[in-house]
């Protein structure tokens, strides 16, 4: 079993390689709240929290951040986006953790349904015979603060741990 | 954005029209909450027009019953301080849910075809064999009131719409 945020790439037709640097502006408070919580404001956020992250372009044309924590590679996913201007630059009204999980064997959709019913972060589902979706999704709509976006990051951390436990017991 | 790419055009525009999506806009709107208290967010729903009440959950932590429109929805929280009174806690997660005890009860192939199609909500089968669907959002930290209304219309939206995917009235 492997995290595959390269399959993400590989389906949508993207470059890997494509590296968008990301401002180094840094925020004030990390409580103020501004209305335009961009991605590339994002990716700063999780490298100064630890992950190596970066925004690329997706294969629609909209931003979405590679990151890796602890050697778990996922991706943030971003809908309703500005189009126009760069794309760390750009506002979304919502963003989608995401990891996708190769698998040798497919899952059982009971114990799928073991984590979805059982669990408040975190919707997993089969997507194909082999490879198995965790996502997240955050509103960034209307207002939110570094410190929202740290505390989802917690929030996405955590389930990502409690899924592997699941789903692939040691 | 591989999810995009697996919905047929037609799907993606159902979906926008059923789950509120809007437009960037980039304005903060509404009151500064900071990782608000129970009392708190029972206050910003009351004043959104609902009916909540404070309960302790079987853990012994605090949830509030909703009521929308004679249906009743639970908003279970997480990661909460322990010390006073339930309205008083402070929570980092929060998840509304809500099931329906239907005659025909969904497979759990539909349920997760349904996971495949959703956006900010996921189905399930829950333990009386019920299909349930829920919604978490995080709270921890700074954010304005208008997120959170933003999010109570998008699981007001998605509860309708799941009713009508699992043939609930």
């Amino acid at each position: 079993m492997k995290q595959g945020i390269q399959s993400i790439i590989a389906a949508a037709g993207m470059a890997v390689a494509s590296f968008i640097p990301v401002s180094a502006d840094a925020a004030q408070n990390k409580d103020d709240i501004g209305g335009r919580m961009t991605p590339g404001e994002i990716a700063r956020i999780m490298q100064e929290n630890g992950y190596a992250a970066y925004v690329d372009e997706d294969g629609e044309g909209d931003p979405m951040i590679i990151a890796n924590a602890d050697g778990t590679k996922f991706g943030l996913v971003f809908f309703d986006c500005e189009k126009g201007g760069a794309m760390p630059d750009r506002y979304c009204t919502d963003l989608e953790f995401m990891a996708i999980y190769d698998v040798d064997k497919k899952p059982a959709l009971v114990k799928l349904n073991e984590w979805n019913a059982g669990q408040a972060f975190g919707k997993a589902y089969l997507r194909d015979e082999t490879s198995v979706s965790l996502e997240m999704p955050i509103n960034l709509a209307k207002g939110v603060s570094e410190s929202f976006i740290v505390s989802s990051l917690e929030w996405w951390a955590s389930i990502m741990t409690s899924f592997d436990k699941h789903m692939w017991p040691k | 954005m591989i999810r995009k790419l697996l919905f047929p055009i037609s799907l993606l525009g159902l979906l926008a029209g059923c789950m509120g999506t809007q437009q960037p806009g980039g304005q903060a709107e509404g009151q500064a909450l900071n990782t608000p208290t129970v009392g708190e967010v029972a206050e910003f729903l009351k004043s959104s027009g609902h009916s909540p009440k404070i309960q302790r959950n079987d853990d012994g932590g605090p949830m509030l019953v909703v009521n929308e429109e004679g249906d009743n929805f639970m908003l279970a929280f997480f990661d909460c301080t322990t010390s006073g009174g339930l309205a008083a806690r402070r929570c980092t997660g929060a998840e509304f849910s809500v099931a329906y005890p239907v005659e025909k009860k969904p497979t759990l192939s539909r349920i997760n075809e349904m996971n495949q199609n959703y956006r900010m909500v996921k189905a399930y089968v829950n333990s009386e064999g019920n299909p349930g669907v829920s919604m978490a959002v995080n709270l921890g930290g700074a954010f304005t009131s208008g997120n959170l209304a933003d999010n109570l219309d998008w699981w007001v939206s998605a509860m309708r719409h799941f009713e009508e995917d699992i043939g609930w009235n």
